[in-house]
């Protein structure tokens, strides 16, 4: 039996998450969320815009991780129009550029804001696999590298453009981010010459890589994951996808546990039962 | 059910997907090829739309887009640069590549190096360097495995100097902490992976099926 | 002469860039510095097309010379032209109007719906398809075999229980359990845990080990990239290492 269960079909293992997460979905439930220091962190910096604030905001990723990092997008750029602040949205990744339009289509044309007023979709801009093209370009020049916006305004006709020049005019970098280019080369290039601070959405799988860079100076705030954009929207009361994925979400962490202390329990069995 | 033809569409690609787990067949082979067709022309038409002709061509003419800004012919030299690097397809102009790609590796090394300097090493060494004796006994104990944390893993990596004795033993512990790093990863892993595959079945029962209502 | 010139080339551009940092408000080396921008982003979407042309002109040689599997290369081959037919003749906006209409307005739409109805799906499938097999690793592959894996595994349930509700409410459920054993004692209120632990103890957990012994080894781990890129960096300015021209030539 042992023999059988430590080499059986790893077939019945995808079929078995496969219910198990179906089921989640269909009969979800409501859970309790703590909300992690990093979380309030990031809320915090976007609560202390004051109307009229500029920020620029990066949608730097692509439909692989959309479901894990656009929740939290929608409800940070909620926060920050709510706060009255102008939100210049870009993306450095091709792919990302659909999303800008997704979050213009349900956050700010739903709140009433007004295109090129409240906020601006500058569009994608290609810097290379590091998009230091791009992001070094932002900071001594914004115009240069946004000669027009994604509808093809000029740039000068643009009057939630007036007066903005660089990075030294915006006062937060938010990031929305699922690999490279993103959230290191903001770092790296944005904030390391510019010191423009930045808060940070990321996949929980690039996570740990970003904590060493949350010291306050660097990276002021860090939402991770599907798991964070439901702690912001509990923040924020405004329950979105991030709320309804949780339950399936912890579902299937405890059905990976479950794999794990099985897998061991049968492993050690097995080699109880082969000592003479 | 949906009865919209693009969601039937984009559900029948997923199930194509989903079906190499069962295992490897023409259906997923037909999804794996139709993916890398449509994703190299989206990126073909993104790249040529947002800096071949926003950064090079409406700046070099602008008044072929109808601006009315000044013509800057500068810009041309990236254009250049660009067709040197697309020579390596012509075969006997290949050499002409090399000068193309060392503009872009000259840029990419000369732009990168006092930012990573600034921000990967000072930055972090000043966020290592903290008080290992402080009046909170629970800021000092953070603060001791910190700085013995990040020393140890460090020293695990040198590999000039062999590891045993005490030096082993220091390392020994690096191993740990980075063990202690690679499970939270895995954990964190999962759980990316877990929300794309969430985000599929919803769309799938949702979108497609109609099971659920969101 | 034309190895020296790519180093030369290298050089130049590097070093350019880098004495921004030591003259910004000199006109002629920061006009330079924006004119090198703007060439790289120029030159790196070549560079990426050389990627596409090249993906292209290996499967239109596999259909020519009828290689085993060519009607996919030529499934590939049709999927681009269609897509970069109709997304190529607009910037991409969902209402398909731009300013650089050449056609009619109903093709930019289609461009866009090819993007959200084929590739979106395609992306996150893929991509999907790996937390199948996270499973079946977690249940085939992860041993506690040593001190080593002990730690790894500890720590990969820590993080999972304490990043969802679950982990809070099957300790809490636990400790409640306890209390209610007769004579049974909640060590935990006995001995005060819950006024460091609070009300979360298992997130709290979690965060700790994410935000402490974590944290150390990750840095440890991005200081030590850091430090290769800096030398490489300086490396390749210096000519020292060309391996970025190819085919090993010194």
């Amino acid at each position: 039996m042992i023999e059988k269960l430590q080499h059986f079909d790893r077939r019945w293992i995808f079929l078995t998450l496969f219910i198990v997460l179906c089921l989640a979905v269909i009969h979800p439930f409501q859970l309790p969320i703590a909300v992690e220091p990093f979380v309030q962190k990031a809320y915090n910096a976007i609560e202390a815009l004051k109307p009229g604030d500029q920020i620029l905001m990066a949608f730097d990723y692509g439909p692989s991780t959309a479901p894990e990092v656009h929740p939290a997008a929608l409800a940070m750029l909620r926060h920050a129009l709510s706060r009255g602040a102008k939100v210049d949205m870009f993306t450095l990744w091709n792919e990302g550029y659909p999303y800008i339009q997704d979050a213009i289509d349900k956050v700010c044309i739903p709140m009433g804001k007004k295109k090129n007023v409240d906020y601006v979709n500058l569009g994608f801009k290609w810097g290379g696999q590091s998009g230091a093209g791009v992001i070094e370009g932002m900071g001594s020049n914004l115009k240069a590298v946004f000669p027009v916006t994604d509808d093809g305004t000029p740039y000068d006709s643009v009057p939630a453009l007036q007066g903005v020049r660089n990075f030294h005019d915006f006062k937060l970098l938010l990031s929305v981010s699922a690999g490279t280019p993103g959230i290191d080369e903001y770092v790296r290039y944005a904030n390391a010459r510019y010191q423009i601070p930045i808060v940070s959405v990321v996949t929980r799988v690039s996570a740990p890589k970003e904590f060493p860079y949350v010291t306050g100076t660097q990276i002021v705030g860090l939402c991770a994951g599907l798991v964070g954009g439901a702690e912001y929207e509990e923040l924020m009361h405004h329950p979105g996808a991030g709320t309804a994925g949780l339950f399936a979400l912890s579902v299937a962490n405890m059905a990976v546990i479950a794999f794990i202390i099985f897998g061991n329990a049968i492993y050690f069995l097995g080699k109880g039962t082969k000592k003479p | 059910m949906s009865t919209q033809i693009i969601v039937w569409i984009a559900a029948l690609l997923t199930l194509c997907v989903f079906s190499f787990l069962y295992k490897d067949n023409v259906f997923y082979k037909l999804a794996e090829h139709i993916f890398v067709g449509v994703s190299s022309a989206w990126l073909f038409a993104t790249y040529l739309h947002s800096d071949i002709m926003e950064d090079m061509l409406l700046k070099a003419f602008p008044s072929a887009f109808h601006q009315t800004s000044v013509p800057d012919w500068k810009v041309l030299g990236g254009g250049i640069i660009g067709l040197l690097i697309l020579s390596r397809l012509i075969p006997g102009f290949v050499i002409l590549s090399r000068f193309g790609v060392a503009f872009i590796v000259g840029f990419q090394t000369g732009i990168q190096l006092f930012d990573t300097i600034s921000a990967n090493i000072l930055q972090q060494l000043g966020s290592t360097i903290v008080p290992l004796f402080t009046r909170k006994p629970g800021e000092m104990i953070k603060n001791w495995i910190s700085v013995v944390g990040t020393s140890s893993s460090l020293a695990y990596f040198y590999f000039s100097k062999e590891q045993k004795g005490i030096f082993g033993m220091f390392t020994r512990l690096g191993i740990w902490f980075l063990m202690i790093s690679f499970g939270a990863a895995y954990g964190s892993t999962v759980m990316t992976r877990m929300s794309i595959l969430i985000g599929r079945i919803y769309f799938l029962l949702s979108n497609w099926l109609g099971v659920v209502k969101i | 002469m034309r190895r020296q010139i790519p180093l030369i080339i290298v050089f130049i551009s590097g070093f350019t860039m880098m004495l921004d940092y030591f003259f910004p408000s000199l006109p002629v080396v920061h006009g330079t510095r924006e004119l090198f921008l703007n060439w790289s982003r120029v030159a790196f979407s070549f560079a990426m097309l050389l990627g596409v042309f090249t993906l292209l002109l290996s499967n239109l040689k596999k259909i020519a010379l009828q290689q085993s599997g060519w009607i996919f290369n030529a499934v590939l081959i049709l999927s681009f032209a269609v897509t970069f037919f109709f997304a190529a003749q607009y910037k991409m906006t969902p209402s398909g109007s731009t300013w650089i209409t050449i056609k009619g307005t109903q093709v930019g739409q289609t461009g866009y719906q090819i993007f959200q109805t084929v590739y979106t799906p395609l992306s996150s499938s893929i991509f999907a398809l790996v937390a199948f097999f996270i499973a079946s690793a977690a249940f085939r592959a992860f041993r506690a075999k040593n001190i080593e894996a002990v730690l790894l595994l500890s720590a990969a349930i820590v993080v999972m229980l304490g990043s969802i509700p679950f982990g809070d409410l099957l300790f809490n459920a636990f400790l409640s359990k306890i209390s209610s054993i007769p004579f049974g004692f909640s060590l935990y209120n006995a001995l005060h845990l819950s006024q460091i632990f609070g009300e979360h103890p298992v997130s709290w957990l979690s965060n700790q080990i994410q935000q402490i012994p974590m944290l150390a080894a990750q840095r440890a781990i991005n200081f030590g990239a850091a430090i290769g890129m800096v030398f490489m960096s300086i490396k390749i300015l210096t000519g020292i290492d060309r391996s970025y021209f190819g085919g090993g030539e010194s």
